[in-house]
């Protein structure tokens, strides 16, 4: 019984001189796609080589919250499309990933972003994700400890609701899609950095790691934060800035809030584990670095704002606070394709701070293109050529303040 | 002293902490543990382990080990029901067979299944619970010096001496009250001298922090340090510390050993021990054994005589089988017989304190010298001296028993069978280990457990110590509160000059962004939020009003050049705007989308006035100051936005009433519509600019700050005759509506160019260079994008901003601002909708709380489309 | 015509303030006593408004009673009555400015502002511009006679916010507000 068993949850392997397949980046994303390749096309000569121990990146360092709430008719059915492949995936795998599907609060402080949430509200009803607006007093009932007293600083006006949306253990998704993987035959390494890639007439022929020189059919950029230094190795150049995004989590205790809490005006974002910690995140630092090295200002606004919802948390200590670093796009939407310059160049980029979420619908789709050289539908408005166009997605209302 | 301990009276010594008194009293459970429920006594005595947390003064998790008693302090257990002595969930420890490491991730796959169970596993998670909601005071501080000690034991005082005698201005930072590190208690560490202490106190460049916890050294050399109690008006306070060096001498902590039973009540660190015997006077047993190396052993057991404890032997880890006990130790198994006792004192390995070097991105490396990861590479300013940089701290080679009760991480009951297993299950590098087991992730942060979970995963894995590594140290170590990280939280309020005048009158109040501004005026008790809009719009459209829009954005341009600077940032000219004329002014950035607009007043020669919007100006400013880098032109800004307080008066009568208060030509053939002038008003010098948002006769009239109140009232008298009435936000919002003024950020997004606003008209495409003109030239010419329209309701209902515009059963749009017009008498709005659409008369529905009502698009303002009442 | 009031008109009213009349201006006299507010001051920290101060926004450098906010941009602040210098944007109702007084006013400011205000890095008669109680403000050191002083400008629209906030930050050592009364008592 799978309880008792211990066996290995990926087995480890020797760089082969080629593959059809190789997956720069070991997190939800690469293992994902890998996942869908071998189990949807049959593809199973897959490296997935990831630079530190699986899930070290934003895989391991995100708020873990899950949501399809967003704003637009091309993000709206993507997103969506990723949680109900959430919903399902503890089974698939075989393998819990503790989906707590509580319930997803955006709280709206200010006459402006309360539009903002409605137009979310109205664009999800349309396109058939459950979500509604709710006002003040029953986020008081749904959340009895917060704080909707009118003499707030900020008081809450209204917020939009999503029943849907919840709360995952990051790590678990990883373990879960690494096992499947694997007993598929597809290959996982970490501790193993790209260096370089060799493009000749258009096509990528080799992956340079820090191990050995692979030749390889098809390369897949599935990296976050390091998306531009991968896609310049092969020639491509990404219209992508980086950021650091910082969250912290307190000690346990017992549970008090059975629904996230995100606040676009605060700029803050809550949630309590199964374990009892209080988990909070923020938005973006203000300048471009790739340095996740926490800082203090952005621990004490944090602080700060989980006291204005709920004031009575001021004795409960912060344990720890961490960092990662996000690939943000000029419109807060990703970028999914093959790349223009390098035909076999796939580029899997550009998740700024919500990337988690849509772990399983990019897999699936990235897989399909990389099988069948046609990308699904879902994806081609995140194709790069929007740049070039000018058909930006305006999802910066409803992925800003990161989840 | 006196305390409460379970609603008992306890009482304490002067000195003491509260684990101290209850010790003291005869308490030996403390907690219980977090998967198994498994009693726990002291362990460490100094803050570090998890055993002994609870609920005091309705604060979770406190570590009373460390917190001194205060009369009256109410102290309760946390996690143990019905008691700490008889816990229910200790029965889970029957069952650990069935949740082996990593149980819940190979469980309750079934969606069904774990949507039953999560909440009982929630339920029984989780430590400690907030009972109380009294709200305390914080406070924040900020320090500047040249070197800062973090540590005041020997190596410590010693280094800030030698700092003083450099010159430097020296911040010592020690986490008691009385300076002397652990000397204070453990002879074999060495003696202080009193006079060392004594010269560091008294020398005049020596500031001390006491009481002070230092829980991260950021970037910049930025210390974070928490200190307890600074004065009776706060209860804690952030020290924010900005530093040329750091020493850190922050000494080497005390480590559990791994046996089966390790974490029984009873089983103490030598340090623990010493701590309670000479700093609480708290004797902490009668029969004692001693576990740890033969020279550990030795040294403690010369520490320990003359004590009230008997040390009835000494044994070497490899010796023992298990701690016996149920609840507190009354024996130890060993190879070859069992030993009664009541104390089993463990000399565990000593782990040097170097959080602070590692987190400001110094490398650690393992020394099997020492038993001890230690600086191998230090950022420059960083230096770690004493037991912290392994001074005193011999490696003795550690035993790991894997028993599923010998217990590496008591924080979360990680035995080191579990860590066994996890390597075995390829959970094989530290970080990988330490996520999957949520060994170290306790409230201990690895303190307790780090050393030995390193040392099992070397072992399962084959690999060296120094391969296996340490896991990453992040602040704050150790924890800090939400409320000291919050301190005094004042938000600031930002209040017009007006602000007490609209209170006076009622006013019901907005926020919008930090600044205060009347939604409405409530002039009844019992008036209703639409009443009183409705009633400020009629008296603006057919008689006269008055409102403060003093948070709009003021920019003060003077120079011969001012006119070329904003030629080059804004889209229309201002070069050649004639003194006394004012212009509409829209920004945009390089990608031609719109930034933010306002008007531009030409006072003179050389003088512009420019308004911005309320939440942008000090982004405008910035911006005007970019594009003046490097162009030498002769141009002043000066931010003047507090300096004026701004009143429009608007509607038919304004004329009337403006012209009892002043001398100036009012009449349109003198000052017509988009001039300016600058005037006395009330006898207060003033410039007033005749432009029109909300679409009447009037005059935005910018007056002085200090004399704003004078001049509103003025006004109000003056208005007496004529029913003058002020209006807030909400009238102002319908009636610019009714005019189809663009509102920049509420009708435009992150996305909108002026094109598809309908604002063509303010960009002069055929300027030489502005911002935006290389995106814009093309752009006009894209009819493929959504644009921005009017509408107006045929159906009943008002539809909310924000609600979808609908075409064919599809989403096609969206409404940006909605009202009900009182000219129109229907529901009017604005919305962005795709082009098909976008034309006089086409049908559209609208989303009215979810169902679709039918609306009429127009491009026309829906009141006075011909602009004449402006020009009146 | 009416008296030029501060931002802190209504504060000060509610302090119980003793309301004159200096330079068109309506400011406090004194709050609790001229003598005792003298003491405070001179013992721990007291707080007063100055907001009827002239301030000149400049790009050359005035003659006197000049600040340097940055290359090629000075203040110059100054009592009423006083000419603008030719070239200056008047900036003087930009501004609450208040005075920061007091043996303790360093420490109390310092719990409110991360910026170094040390002797050897704020000597007198240098200012910095920084953030206080989360407001863009120049803190300007000018001594009153020995006694340790500070100007702080901030906008205007901030001024009851960190008039509270240093109220509040100086508590530990007993900060109350001083009026204009006291203020020339202490200049003599």
């Amino acid at each position: 019984m799978q309880l008792f068993s211990k066996d290995r949850m990926w087995r480890h392997h020797d760089l082969k001189p080629s593959y059809d397949v190789v997956i720069v980046g070991g997190g939800v994303h690469g293992l994902a796609t890998a996942y869908y390749l071998a189990k949807q096309h049959n593809i199973r000569k897959v490296a997935v080589l990831e630079k530190s121990y699986l899930g070290a990146g934003a895989s391991g360092r995100n708020t873990a919250i899950l949501r399809s709430n967003y704003r637009t008719p091309e993000g709206i059915p993507f997103y969506d499309a990723s949680l109900k492949l959430y919903e399902q995936i503890s089974e698939e795998l075989g393998w819990n990933v503790l989906f707590s599907q509580c319930g997803h609060l955006t709280l709206g402080h200010s006459d402006s972003s309360v539009a903002g949430l409605r137009v979310r509200s109205e664009n999800n009803q349309l396109l058939g994700v459950n979500s509604r607006m709710i006002g003040f007093e029953e986020v008081g009932k749904l959340v009895p400890t917060i704080n909707i007293s009118r003499e707030a600083r900020y008081p809450i006006l209204a917020a939009l609701y999503h029943p849907p949306g919840g709360i995952i253990r990051h790590d678990a998704v990883v373990w879960g899609y690494a096992r499947a993987c694997d007993r598929m035959g597809v290959e996982i390494h970490p501790f193993t950095e790209v260096t370089g890639i060799d493009v000749e007439n258009s096509k990528v022929r080799h992956v340079v790691t820090c191990k050995r020189r692979i030749a390889t059919g098809a390369v897949l950029n599935a990296t976050a934060g390091w998306a531009t230094t991968i896609s310049r190795m092969a020639g491509v150049p990404l219209p992508i800035v980086t950021h650091p995004l910082q969250a912290c989590v307190t000690e346990p205790l017992k549970p008090f809030l059975n629904v996230v809490i995100v606040s676009a005006t605060l700029h803050v974002y809550l949630s309590q584990t199964d374990k009892g910690e209080l988990v909070v995140g923020a938005e973006i630092d203000p300048y471009q670095s790739y340095s996740m090295r926490s800082t203090l200002p952005t621990l004490e606004q944090m602080a700060t704002y989980t006291l204005e919802l709920f004031p009575w948390l001021h004795g409960v200590r912060v344990l720890r606070q961490w960092a990662g670093i996000c690939d943000m796009t000029p419109d807060f939407a990703p970028i999914m394709g093959a790349a223009s310059e390098v035909s076999n160049f796939y580029m899997d980029v550009g998740w700024g701070t919500y990337g988690f979420k849509a772990g399983p619908i990019s897999g699936k789709c990235m897989a399909e293109l990389i099988a069948t050289h046609t990308p699904p539908s879902l994806i081609e408005p995140f194709s790069a050529t929007r740049f070039e166009t000018g058909r930006l997605i305006g999802e910066k209302a409803a992925a800003a303040v990161s989840h | 002293m006196k305390f409460y301990f379970r609603e008992k009276i306890v009482e304490a010594k002067q000195g003491d902490t509260i684990a101290a008194a209850l010790y003291r009293n005869g308490q030996r459970i403390f907690s219980r543990s977090f998967k198994y429920h498994r009693p726990r006594g002291l362990l460490c005595v100094s803050g570090k382990c998890p055993n002994c947390l609870m609920n005091v003064d309705g604060v979770p998790n406190v570590r009373v080990c460390i917190t001194p008693v205060c009369d009256g302090m109410k102290v309760s257990p946390q996690n143990a029901f019905p008691s700490l002595e008889l816990d229910f969930l200790s029965i889970t420890q029957r069952l650990d067979w069935l949740m082996p490491v990593g149980w819940y991730y190979k469980t309750f796959t079934h969606r069904m299944m774990w949507h039953v169970a999560e909440p009982t596993i929630r339920k029984v998670a989780g430590l400690g619970k907030v009972l109380s909601s009294e709200n305390r005071e914080y406070e924040h501080i900020w320090m500047h010096a040249d070197t800062t000690v973090v540590g005041g034991g020997w190596a410590g005082l010693q280094a800030a001496l030698d700092a003083c005698g450099k010159g430097d201005q020296v911040v010592l930072v020690d986490d008691q009250s009385v300076l002397g590190g652990q000397a204070r208690y453990r002879k074999s560490a060495g003696e202080v001298p009193a006079d060392l202490i004594r010269r560091v106190e008294s020398h005049p460049n020596v500031h001390i922090l006491r009481d002070s916890s230092c829980f991260g050294l950021y970037e910049d050399y930025l210390l974070g340090i928490l200190q307890r109690n600074p004065h009776p008006g706060a209860l804690e306070r952030l020290v924010h510390l900005r530093t040329g060096k750091v020493v850190v001498a922050t000494g080497a902590y005390e480590t559990p050993l791994l046996f089966p039973n390790n974490d029984l009540p009873g089983v103490m660190l030598s340090t623990g021990v010493l701590r309670l015997l000479h700093l609480y006077g708290v004797s902490p047993g009668k029969r004692a054994v001693i576990v740890g190396s033969s020279r550990a052993a030795e040294e403690l057991s010369v520490e320990l005589s003359g004590t009230t404890i008997e040390v009835v032997a000494a044994l070497v880890p490899e010796q023992v089988v298990s701690a016996i006990g149920h609840g507190c130790v009354r024996g130890i198994r060993t190879l070859s017989s069992v030993i009664a006792c009541d104390l089993i004192v463990v000399c565990g390995p000593r782990v040097p304190d170097v959080g602070l070097s590692a987190q400001a991105g110094g490398n650690l490396a393992w020394s099997e010298v020492h038993g001890a990861f230690l600086p191998s590479s230090l950022p420059p300013q960083v230096s770690v001296v004493g037991e912290a940089n392994g001074e005193g701290v011999t490696g003795v080679g550690a035993h790991l028993p894997l028993s599923k009760r010998a217990f590496v991480c008591f924080c979360s009951d990680v035995s080191s069978q579990d860590l066994c297993d996890a390597t075995a299950e390829g959970f094989d590098h530290i970080e990988t280990l330490k996520r999957y087991t949520t060994a170290t992730m306790g409230p201990c942060q690895g303190r307790m457990c780090q050393l030995s979970a390193i040392g099992v995963c070397a072992h399962e894995t084959g690999r060296s110590t120094a391969e296996t590594g340490v896991t990453t140290s992040r602040p704050p170590n150790p924890g800090v509160t939400l409320g000291a990280l919050a301190g005094p939280r004042h938000h600031p309020i930002r209040r017009t000059p007006m602000h007490y005048s609209h209170e006076k009158l009622g006013a019901v109040w907005m926020d919008m962004s930090d600044w205060r501004r009347p939604r409405f005026y409530k002039t009844l008790p019992t008036s209703e939020e639409k009443e009183c809009v409705l009633a400020e719009y009629h008296a603006v459209r057919e008689g006269v009003g008055i409102i403060d829009v003093s948070t709009l954005g003021k920019l003060d341009l003077r120079g011969a050049d001012c006119g070329k600077l904003l030629d080059k940032v804004y889209t229309h000219r201002f070069s050649d705007l004639r003194s006394g004329r004012v212009r509409y002014a829209l920004m945009c950035d390089e990608g031609g989308i719109i930034l933010d607009d306002g008007t531009i007043a030409r006072l003179n020669d050389d003088r512009y006035f420019v308004t911005t919007t309320t939440g942008n100006l000090e982004f405008v400013h910035q911006w005007l100051e970019w594009y003046l880098v490097g162009t030498a032109w002769d141009v002043h800004i000066a931010n003047v936005t507090a300096g004026y307080a701004a009143i429009n008066v608007a509607g038919p009568n304004s004329r009337a009433v403006l012209g009892k208060l002043t001398d100036c030509d009012l009449a349109s053939s003198a000052f017509p519509y988009m001039t300016c002038r600058e005037a006395e008003v009330a006898r207060i010098r003033v410039i007033m600019l005749r432009i029109g948002f909300v679409g009447e006769t009037g005059w935005e009239i910018h007056c002085p700050a200090e004399s704003a109140e004078s001049l509103w009232n003025g006004l109000l008298q003056a208005g007496a005759d004529y029913k003058i009435r002020p209006f807030g936000v909400e009238a102002q919002r319908l009636l610019r509506l009714e005019k189809r003024h663009v509102i920049v950020s509420v009708d435009t997004d992150a996305l909108t160019n002026p094109y598809e606003a309908d604002m063509s008209w303010a960009v002069k495409i055929d300027k030489p260079d502005f911002v935006g003109k290389a995106y814009l030239a093309n752009a006009g010419a894209d009819t493929s994008r959504e644009r921005l329209i009017g509408f107006v309701l045929t159906g009943s209902g008002l539809p909310a901003d924000g609600a979808a515009v609908v075409v064919d059963g599809k989403l096609a749009g969206r409404v940006t601002s909605s009202r009900y017009s009182p000219s129109q008498e229907k529901a009017v709005g604005l919305a962005w909708i795709k082009p098909a659409q976008a034309k006089e008369g086409a049908c559209i529905d609208v989303r009215v709380d979810g169902k679709l009502v039918p609306a009429k698009v127009t491009m026309q303002p829906f009141y006075d489309p011909q602009g004449t009442r402006l020009r009146l | 015509m009416s008296m030029k009031r501060s931002s802190l008109f209504y504060c000060h009213q509610q302090s119980g303030a003793g309301f004159t009349e200096h330079q068109g201006w309506e400011i406090p006299a004194f709050f609790l006593s001229p003598e005792k507010e003298v003491a405070q001051v001179r013992d721990t920290v007291g707080l007063s408004d100055q907001s009827y101060l002239l301030k000149f926004d400049l790009k050359e450098r005035p003659m006197q009673g000049r600040w340097l906010l940055g290359a090629n941009h000075y203040l110059l602040m100054g009592e009423p009555p006083m000419d603008a210098p030719l070239g200056a944007i008047d900036v003087s109702s930009v501004y609450t400015s208040l005075r920061l007084a007091g043996p303790r006013s360093r420490e109390s400011l310092a719990r409110l502002t991360s910026v170094n205000l040390s002797d050897s890095a704020l000597p007198n008669l240098q200012c910095v511009q920084t953030s206080v109680a989360h407001a863009h403000a120049i803190v300007m050191r000018e001594d009153i006679g020995s006694t340790l002083a500070f100007h702080l400008l901030i906008s205007r629209e901030f001024g009851e916010s960190v008039w509270e906030s240093v109220i509040h930050a100086g508590r530990e050592f007993n900060l109350c507000p001083f009026g204009l009364t006291a203020l020339r008592l202490l200049h003599n």
